[in-house]
């Protein structure tokens, strides 16, 4: 395919790797359908597809610009901060949308959805999609199945810059991958859904998760992956031991099987396991709050159990266990900057409860069966756990002469059991809107599982694609199954972990520096502002400045502009101050388009702006100094919690 | 019947065998076989007060010369339809302009159910328009032989001609986006051309006309 755009293209492709595997492999792959690249009346190229020999205009032949415009118009509002295209055709309307949303944006905050990868050639052969590929606030969805993608926005997407979401949808495409669409539209409302509790959840926990995986750094970088685990339990099963009302009724059960099948509790149901004598063989953690890390108060000395844990986790699980560990990640916080450091972690999901996470973690050790127990997902016998929960020690400080637990839980439950579920046997559970949402993920998933996946929960609401049985029956149907699983377990944890601290530590004394020019240039913008809020000055346009007072100016927009470039320090900022940035980008738009708007106004902005960077240097710099300090503790081998490390050799590095 | 009075476009008419029973439809269906070699039709009847079209048959059917005093029969030429349509044309472009550019918009946006609810009416529009070019070319020769008219007529029914096999195929293949292009870049430029060539052919109409057509 002759084109002078294709190579430069490519070569930029090249940034996303998987994407370019991609174009190479369908190079080669003849379609039945053929494709028409030719100029458009006003000069840009428009594509026409003919499928059995019917044409298919894909872009206006008079002026795509023009049509892409509409199309963007009609579902782009100034307050939307996400958006997802469905159907990308040539990229015109990804060309208006990124123009349209302020900049610098957030990564991954445009998801691009294009079913046919022959399609997206001929854009590449058409257009020069340079800028588009090397804009980090684009996430490619290229020739993926809906699932995928749900998977890829799931993970990838930044929820808490998310605040409203516009869906821009290319009706040619919509018109040809009908079903493909509606599947994503499907998972993708479902995930919205979740999104907003997780928005909520982030807006109010976000620095907490930031705080605890700066305090967790050392422990991210030196303790094993549950990376090793994968793909080493193939044909094993595993139990995965949620902490719904129903676990009463059958984990004394597990004793039968300890040591022959894969044992994963979740934390909320580790103190009844150990209360029960039953010892599982790995308890995940990843809350990052103090309420959760309760969880564990009182089973801090089982050394025979490995805790897993999400470097996002409350800091004071991992000060305070005994035993083995290890960690995993979800992908955010500094995954990215500790993973080229260090052996793999391994990436698991977690979909807003770690029974999720333990789901997804058996999944990739190549388990099967998969079986639940405790996961009812609703409320039974008016209780929201199974007895011995932390929930029951809240509930508990909840309780006066005039109210007792049962009352208190009762009242819980009567607030926020929202959906009733009328099962098959005739009755009738009620849950609330997060565990109708997880049940929800749960069943999408076992959809797309290729191992089996069994419910022996014995009650609950979770019964969709998923075979469901009495826990002492799976016990039999699979006695002939499983293995040496403590033994492997601790091979597992022993091994010591290839890691580069010692660059790691460079990387971090590296952004200590940038911190530092950040704050001489907050400092510099600082005394501009001051001068320019002069009364001579404040009043006038822009335009209306002379002499230093405009040279002043231009460097002050310019500070503006490049004050947070750095790639690692971006994102940190804008957890930190979510609100802010999504309510300067609206303002700054405002500013933009009114050509009235005074230097005064300008600076009052800017200002507000500069503020909000100092309060984020104020928060970020003590948890830098703090990380610092702890890797050199490492270096040093003076860590008491995790020093067994082996240096990452040349080569080695992911 | 005496108190009778039938006027044929305000001329005094006797018709023979005609009674008091008869119904305004019986008289419309035997007027029409006397004038059919005048190549006129009849549009209209007034019947003392009331407006009658041709096409109310019910209403013709219901009533009879007995109940009125004074019917007159109001009909017209192929040309003089053609002189009305010609007058009226403007509303009608802009009538079609306007769907179109709807249609377009809707289509752009994937709304295709609302878009095929105004698509009618703009075919409809363009139908007429197509009527209206193919007619001329018989009852106005006269005029538009002599001018560059005829050639411009000639190529603005052609281009119509062409750009509705083009919207018909495009609706056969669901291609909403060339559908759109059409009805958004084309179909514009013929109205365009087909206002200039009516207002044209509008002035190049004798007065004479004016008074059959009335």
């Amino acid at each position: 395919m002759e084109s002078p755009f294709l190579k430069a293209n490519l070569k930029t492709l090249l940034r996303h790797p998987h994407l370019y595997a991609m174009v190479e492999r369908q190079h080669a792959i003849s379609s039945d359908v053929s494709f028409q690249l030719e100029p458009s009346r006003s000069g840009q190229p428009a594509l026409t597809l003919t499928i059995n020999g019917k044409s298919i205009t894909y872009h206006s032949k008079y002026d795509p610009v023009a049509e892409a415009r509409r199309q963007v118009e009609s579902a782009l509002q100034p307050g939307h901060t996400n958006v997802l295209m469905l159907g990308n055709g040539l990229g015109y309307a990804l060309d208006i949308v990124l123009d349209r949303l302020a900049r610098p944006g957030i990564e991954r905050q445009v998801y691009v959805v294009e079913p046919d990868p022959q399609v997206f050639i001929r854009a590449l052969a058409g257009r020069d999609l340079q800028m588009p590929l090397n804009d980090a606030r684009v996430e490619w969805c290229v020739g993926m199945s809906p699932d995928e993608v749900g998977d890829r926005w799931a993970m990838g997407l930044d929820w808490n810059s998310l605040d409203a979401l516009a869906i821009i949808e290319h009706p040619p495409s919509m018109a040809r991958f009908h079903e493909y669409f509606e599947r994503i539209k499907e998972k993708i409302r479902y995930l919205s859904n979740r999104s907003k509790g997780n928005l909520v959840t982030l807006m109010h926990t976000g620095n907490e998760f930031h705080s605890n995986a700066f305090a967790n750094l050392a422990s991210a970088m030196t303790l094993p992956g549950v990376g090793r685990m994968f793909g080493k339990f193939e044909g094993i099963p595993a139990v995965i031991v949620a902490a719904g009302p129903s676990l009463e009724k059958n984990v004394h059960l597990l004793s039968e099987i300890r040591d022959r099948f894969l044992i994963i509790s979740v934390d909320t149901s580790f103190r009844q396991l150990v209360a029960r004598g039953i010892r599982p063989h790995i308890v995940l953690a990843a809350d990052p709050s103090y309420l959760n890390s309760l969880d564990f108060v009182g089973v801090e000395n089982e050394t025979g159990v490995v805790l897993a844990v999400e470097p996002m986790t409350h800091p004071d699980i991992l000060e305070s266990f005994r035993g083995p560990k290890m960690v995993m990640t979800f992908g955010g916080g500094l995954y990215k900057m500790v993973e080229p450091f260090r052996e793999t972690t391994g990436t698991v999901v977690c979909w807003g409860s770690i029974a999720t996470t333990a789901f997804d973690l058996a999944r990739r050790c190549g388990c099967d069966p998969i079986i639940f127990i405790g996961l009812d997902l609703s409320f039974q016998d008016g209780r929201l756990y199974a007895r011995g929960s932390y929930s029951d020690d809240i509930f508990y400080d909840k309780v006066h002469p005039y109210t007792s637990l049962e009352h208190e839980t009762v009242d819980y439950i009567q607030t926020r059991g929202v959906h009733k579920i009328a099962m098959p046997g005739g009755n009738v559970l009620f849950t609330d809107q997060n565990m109708h949402m997880y049940r929800a993920w749960f069943e999408d998933q076992f959809r797309q599982t290729k191992q089996k996946v069994i419910n022996a929960t014995e009650g609950g609401v979770v019964t969709k694609y998923v075979e469901c049985m009495p826990f002492r029956d799976v016990i039999a149907a699979y006695s002939d199954r499983g293995g040496s699983i403590g033994e492997f377990m601790k091979e597992v944890v022993s091994e010591p972990v290839k890691a580069d601290v010692q660059g790691m530590l460079g990387r971090f004394e590296e952004l200590i520096k940038e911190l530092r020019r950040q704050q001489d240039s907050l400092r510099r913008a600082t005394a501009i502002c001051r001068k320019l809020g002069s009364p001579t000055a404040a009043g006038l346009l822009p335009d209306q400045l002379k002499g230093p007072g405009r040279v002043q100016y231009h460097e002050l927009l310019e500070i503006h502009d490049h004050l947070l470039d750095s790639a690692e320090m971006y994102p940190w900022y804008a957890t930190h101050q979510a609100k802010f940035i999504n309510r300067h980008a609206n303002e700054l738009k405002h500013l933009r388009s009114d050509s009235k708007a005074s230097v005064s106004a300008w600076i009052q902005e800017i200002g507000l702006f500069l503020e909000s960077v100092q309060k984020f240097h104020e928060y970020q710099m003590p948890l830098m100094d703090s990380a610092v300090e702890k890797l050199r503790e490492v270096l040093a081998g003076d860590s008491a919690v995790h020093a067994r490390f082996v240096p990452l050799t040349t080569g080695e590095c992911r | 019947m005496a108190s009778l009075n039938i006027l044929l476009n305000g001329q005094k008419l006797t018709i023979d065998g005609i009674t008091p029973e008869v119904t305004l439809a019986e008289l419309v269906e035997a007027l029409t076989g006397e004038i059919k070699d005048s190549g006129a039709a009849i549009m209209e009847i007034v019947a003392d007060e009331t407006r009658l079209s041709v096409e109310q048959t019910d209403e013709l059917e219901a009533h009879k010369l007995v109940e009125y005093q004074k019917i007159d029969v109001l009909t017209a030429t192929a040309r003089d339809l053609l002189k009305m349509a010609l007058e009226e044309s403007g509303d009608v472009f802009e009538f079609i302009d306007d769907r179109a550019r709807d249609v377009a918009a809707d289509l752009r946006l994937g709304k295709v159910k609302e878009a095929m609810e105004n698509h009618l009416e703009t075919l409809d529009g363009l139908e007429w328009l197509s009527s209206v070019l193919k007619t001329l070319a018989v009852e106005f020769a006269a005029e538009m032989s002599e001018t560059s008219i005829e050639s411009r007529r000639r190529q603005i029914f052609d281009h119509l001609a062409t750009q509705m096999a083009v919207l018909q195929k495009a609706h056969e293949n669901n291609d909403w986006v060339g559908l759109a292009d059409v009805l958004e870049y084309e179909l514009p430029e013929i109205t365009t051309q087909a206002r200039i060539l009516f207002k044209d052919l509008r002035e190049l109409i004798p007065e004479s006309d004016e008074s059959e057509a009335s």
